[in-house]
């Protein structure tokens, strides 16, 4: 048997799955109608989204409850400058964009500032970002002189430039097929270097990586900050898509669904993430469309199914087949 | 005039609630030497190595590096001037690979690049056949050696290992006690230990420690004929 370098061999692997991913979901608009091609494109937000948290839970193992006050953050952020300051369409939504994402940077700063700082890590972190939640509902259902209440904001402009307005449904479709591809691919070609070595020793041993020199805290806010900005441009571009917010994009809900997209994909993978994204939705779809009530009772057996038998996601089937295979192959050459 | 200690401790004390675990504590630490501490469980041993690696802060007292005052200060700061920590339940990256751990170490803040030639390090520690393997696979001595070579690639002034024998087969321990040996005038060592004849292999400068305070210092053979230490090996001293 050859020797197996596997590291190589598992990154063209992936590279490839990805572009299988991306070539298939680029022939979407020639195939399936205007709904469908809507609900795609929404899908391939949501997996935005989910990568952002794949790129702080899944690569240091502590978990953010909380990532969908990010998404709201951004979606918010776009309405209010659009909707409530009236700014003209040609600069709203660049305004809007920008807004949103730099109030989520900041918080996720802020936040992140004194919570890893100040030490507090595995369960703590979770429940705390859990409350942020919570408080980021809260505050959007009461201050509804800027938020628009429980009823949220509705009229959000497309995303445009000057004349330049993004309300071609396919060209829609393309921008956040390439928001996607690029935020992958650069997550991707930085976490294999250096910066993601040093999130390894993290995540394995942070006291040791702190004795060795390493400003651990500091790249864990760093971290949390860019994965709040990523999650807050999918919310912010989900606004300006299907044109309003509301306060269940940055509730509770939304954030425990994006933690199962990605558990369901395979945490610390990015295409697991859009994988598992892109699975959960389709199935959410079927399910409900058959009956509503059905969903949550299979979206509950389907995650107890999944820890019991991918505890490390579906994409894990593939190293393990990969194993399988190798062992069988072996098992041949003794044989024979 | 003699060279000034590496380290020093001036009156060096902690306490935890109503127990004084370290208590008065002044040692010097002489440039190149190999140090030990020994003692009973609770001697306030781990609670030393810890303020002077900056995971603990005294309640008081001084610890002077390079007679600059060091507490007080971060644990990379202090990693950074150069005191490398080895602990005592391995702590080594498992998901990186052998050769990967030692590079970090290398590359980081604290190693700064001083160290190029990691093959060196991979020999000492005898791990070169398994330099590609992810450092989870390794037996547990062989974690212990990777973190020691991991505390060598920072090119480290003052090495502190803190029961660096701990859970090996004699075997294991002679290896790690040649190891140790062959740093002596490289670099500053203070090792923790409980296996007596790993330090009598080292047949360094021995402290004895019981209930925080130090109760004898000096020469291994000294220290082996002292009858106070016996008493406190034999359990006719107090009971802690």
């Amino acid at each position: 048997m050859k020797k197996h370098k596997r590291p190589r061999s598992s990154s063209v692997t992936w590279l490839a799955g990805a572009a299988v991913l991306f070539v298939g979901l680029a022939l979407a608009p020639t195939g399936v109608g205007a709904y469908d091609l809507a609900s795609i494109r929404d899908i391939m937000l949501f997996a935005l989204f989910a990568v952002s948290l794949d790129l702080f839970w899944g690569r240091t193992g502590i978990l953010s409850f909380g990532h969908a006050t990010f998404f709201g953050i951004g979606a918010y952020g776009m309405a209010i400058a659009t909707v409530k300051l009236g700014l003209p369409a040609g600069i709203g939504s660049i305004v809007g964009l920008g807004l949103g994402t730099a109030l989520a940077a900041l918080l996720a700063f802020g936040v992140g500032y004194f919570l890893i700082r100040g030490g507090v890590r595995g369960a703590y972190f979770t429940i705390t970002t859990l409350a942020l939640s919570l408080i980021a509902q809260q505050t959007a259902v009461g201050w509804s002189s800027v938020t628009g209440g429980d009823s949220g904001l509705i009229g959000v402009p497309a995303l445009g430039y000057g004349e330049l307005q993004l309300t071609d449904p396919i060209a829609q479709f393309y921008v956040v097929w390439g928001v996607l591809l690029t935020v992958s691919l650069g997550a991707w070609a930085v976490l294999r270097g250096r910066h993601g070595l040093v999130l390894k020793m993290i995540e394995d041993n942070e006291v040791k990586a702190e004795t060795m020199g390493y400003s651990t805290s500091l790249y864990l806010i760093g971290l949390f900050t860019l994965s709040a900005t990523v999650a807050a441009l999918a919310g912010a571009l989900y606004a300006t898509m299907t044109g309003f917010v509301a306060p269940d994009m940055l509730g509770l809900i939304l954030s425990t669904e994006v933690i199962m997209w990605v558990a369901t994909g395979g945490r610390g993978l990015i295409l697991g993430a859009i994988v598992g994204t892109i699975v959960v939705s389709e199935l959410q779809q079927r399910i409900s469309s058959i009956d509503t009530k059905l969903w949550p009772m299979f979206m509950g057996l389907f995650f107890i199914a999944m820890v019991f038998l991918f505890p490390d996601g579906l994409l894990s089937v593939v190293w393990r087949v990969g194993a399988l295979l190798r062992r069988d192959k072996a098992n041949g050459e003794v044989r024979r | 005039m003699t060279a000034s200690p590496l380290l020093r401790t001036q009156s060096l004390s902690r306490r935890f609630g109503g127990l004084l675990a370290v208590d008065d504590v002044s040692i010097d630490l002489a440039r190149g030497e190999i140090h030990c501490i020994v003692g009973p469980n609770g001697a306030g041993k781990s609670t030393l190595l810890n303020m002077v690696c900056g995971t603990i802060a005294p309640s008081s007292g001084r610890i002077l590096f390079e007679q600059r005052d060091i507490v007080g200060l971060t644990k990379r700061r202090i990693a950074r001037l150069g005191i490398a920590r080895k602990f005592q339940a391995p702590s080594v990256f498992g998901s990186l690979t052998v050769r990967q751990n030692l590079e970090v170490a290398a590359d980081g803040p604290a190693g700064a690049g001083k160290v190029a030639d990691i093959d060196d390090i991979l020999r000492r520690i005898e791990l070169t056949t398994v330099a590609d393997k992810p450092a989870s696979l390794l037996a547990h001595g062989q974690k212990q050696w990777l973190e020691v070579g991991m505390a060598l690639a920072t090119a480290p002034r003052l090495l502190l290992l803190d029961e660096p024998t701990a859970g090996m087969t004699t075997d294991e321990t002679a290896k790690t006690a040649a190891l140790v040996r062959l740093l002596r005038g490289e670099v500053t060592v203070l090792a923790i230990e409980h296996d007596m004849g790993f330090v009598r292999a080292l047949a360094c400068e021995t402290i004895v420690m019981h209930q925080g305070r130090v109760i004898a210092s000096g020469s291994f053979e000294s220290i082996a004929a002292n009858d106070v230490v016996r008493d406190v090996y034999l359990g006719r001293g107090s009971n802690a």
